[in-house]
């Protein structure tokens, strides 16, 4: 199934989606989802260069702050589905990085509401003209956004009980993430966001 | 004197209609619901960030406990994603075995649906009899992934191993005229077991209907309860079961065909009012169907026999006994299980007619042994969003009802 793809600016976004619906029949929003661009292409362990010793077993951090003032770190992808003519849509557009902000498409499908929530919840990604935007899957409290690349795996804090007082505590996390396979880029990178 | 118009009522995290962890916030006006705020994520487990972290031969196992209770069409889904980032294409058995495995998944997930609403509107004896057909399927994932529930069965470029000549038997802990019964289907090979239960699982689904379909206090409790007109579930984005209840003739299997299902016959149920009956009968109906689709697939499986994995060790892992005799095998199998393999740069959408729904896999790559971006579009995710739409003006009893007409499990869409 090919799935065609449109690229907008976060000016015709909302007219482009709206356009959509009403004029190409695209009556459901299948999913909406944000990739972040953070750590795009980078690899955790180089084996280009083999020595006489063999090849470096050192694992490589990947660079947080290369990407953090990249103005397209964030990107929304929302698929479509026409029911009638069989066809499938996506969507994508960049977040403009210092508001965060998108228009909400509560308006045009109903079903935008909650994937927008979780969009917000996980990436930090606001919508404008939401009617609700909560969070949604994380914790009540919870502080960060987990699916941003520099948000750890280990996340930031942890509840423990403490048996002295006899109260559940917020408390650091002390466990540092262990990464049995480093990420190792395979095929050429071909950067694809200036592709575009 | 103050009089109460509405008030808040706290319904779950722990309740047994909720399904799983889910915590209403209703607001009633005496027993009449205004207003549902549903709060999810108390089974959140960051599926979508676990799977960044590991190669993807490892993050099968992930996409079992998703929805755990359809495991293998989530794993369908998952490792339909990595086939069209290769532009691989698996053996045709390993096709029909997986199609086979997506209907007897289909099946388990419906009789535990059907079970466990049966038990929430109020007939007990339906959570038993689905149990017991479900037991029997059990036994068919645990003959060929030595599981039960997860079965990790499903491999890019194929399925794990092939279906076994000959069914484990019961043999301790029961009396001989016990065994007798048990071991009455398990003589013959697995598919010969497969087949006893299709033949007879019609006559199971007779059963359930005679038990529900006519049953008065059944037919109260569901007609003309949580009505969807299509505008809406399309609007809403319900997909699968509850789009078809509402009326749209529209299934995966047939309208985007994957797998083997165009060579299949099989009918799409269909509704029309849209309410919590017909969700029922289209699910009943669906069961039936998935047994025709499995019949189909048993006959072709037993006169073709052939590979069931791709003969590409860069991808599939070779055979075991080779592995261990021979030098090239073993470095490929010790690449695949310390590297395994990168994906080519780009990104794919792949979606299966999952028991829930439209069930989908968005997979961005950056050229590594990662995903970058695994997006899972879980089926029930947009049905839970819709459940405020459905019940309002409802009674609270009949949010229970609708809750379970909708089929909700909390593992895919908290994730």
């Amino acid at each position: 199934m090919i799935i065609e793809e449109r690229r907008v600016t976060i000016d015709t976004y909302f007219a482009e989606c709206a356009a959509l619906r009403d004029r190409e029949g695209f009556t459901q929003l299948t999913d909406l989802t944000v990739i972040d661009y953070l750590t795009y292409g980078q690899s955790e362990w180089v084996t280009q260069q083999a020595t006489t010793h063999g090849f470096g077993r050192g694992k490589l951090a990947l660079d947080l702050q290369k990407g953090q003032k990249d103005r397209n770190r964030f990107e929304v992808v929302i698929h479509l589905l026409n029911y009638q003519e069989n066809r499938r849509v996506k969507v994508r557009c960049f977040v403009p990085v210092e508001v965060m902000t998108m228009p909400s498409l509560f308006e045009i499908w109903a079903s935008a509401n909650w994937y927008e929530r979780e969009a917000f919840d996980l990436f930090g990604v606001a919508f404008d003209r939401h009617p609700d935007l909560r969070r949604l899957l994380t914790d009540y409290g919870f502080c960060g956004y987990p699916l941003r690349k520099d948000f750890p795996m280990m996340g930031y804090d942890q509840i423990i009980y403490d048996r002295k007082t006899e109260v559940c505590v917020h408390e650091e996390v002390r466990d540092r993430l262990r990464v049995p396979v480093p990420k190792v880029i395979r095929f050429p990178s071909s950067p694809k966001k200036e592709q575009l | 004197m103050t009089t109460l118009h509405s008030y808040q009522l706290n319904f779950g995290p722990q309740h047994p209609a909720a399904h799983g962890v889910l915590r209403l916030v209703l607001e009633l006006e005496g027993e009449r619901i205004i207003n549902v705020d549903p709060h999810i994520g108390l089974l959140h487990r960051g599926t979508e960030k676990l799977v960044e972290l590991r190669p993807y031969l490892q993050s099968i196992g992930y996409m079992d406990r998703l929805d755990y209770v359809s495991m293998l069409c989530n794993e369908h889904a998952y490792v339909m994603a990595i086939e069209n980032m290769l532009q691989i294409t698996p053996p045709k058995r390993a096709l029909y075995i997986r199609v086979l495995f997506d209907e007897i998944t289909r099946i388990l997930n419906h009789l535990l649906w059907l079970g466990a609403h049966a038990l929430d509107v109020g007939a007990m004896s339906m959570f038993l009899y689905c149990f017991r057909e479900r037991e029997v399927l059990m036994d068919c994932y645990e003959a060929v992934s030595g599981s039960r529930l997860h079965a990790t069965y499903y491999r890019p470029g194929g399925v794990q191993r092939d279906l076994p000549d000959r069914m484990p038997l019961y043999f301790k802990g029961f009396s001989d005229k016990e065994k007798e019964g048990l071991n009455q289907d398990r003589q013959g090979s697995f598919i010969e077991y497969v087949r006893s239960f299709s033949q007879r699982f019609g006559e199971h689904v007779d059963e359930y209907e005679a038990l529900l379909t006519d049953n008065r206090i059944w037919r109260q409790r569901l007609e003309g309860i949580g009505v969807l007109t299509l505008e809406d579930a399309l609007q809403l984005g319900c997909t699968g079961p509850i789009l078809r209840a509402s009326g749209m003739q529209w299934d995966l299997r047939k309208n985007q065909p994957y797998a083997v299902y165009s060579e299949l016959n099989f009918d799409v149920p269909v509704g029309k009012n849209g309410d919590c009956f017909d969700r029922y009968s289209v699910r009943l109906a669906e069961m039936r169907q998935s047994n025709r689709i499995i019949m189909q697939c048993l006959d072709w499986l037993e006169a073709n026999p052939g590979p069931v994995l791709i003969d590409d060790y860069k991808i599939a892992l070779p055979p075991h006994n080779r592995s261990h005799t021979h030098m090239e095998e073993m470095i490929h199998h010790f690449k695949l299980m310390s590297e395994g393999f990168s994906l080519p740069v780009g990104e794919t959408y792949a979606a299966i007619e999952h028991p829930k729904g439209e069930f989908g896999i968005y997979l961005v790559s950056d050229g590594a042994n990662k995903p970058y971006r695994l997006k899972i579009r879980a089926a029930g995710f947009p049905h839970l969003a819709a459940l405020s739409h459905l019940v309002k003006g409802h009674l609270l009893a009949d949010l229970v009802t609708v809750l379970g007409s909708l089929d909700i499990v909390f593992g895919e869409i908290d994730r």
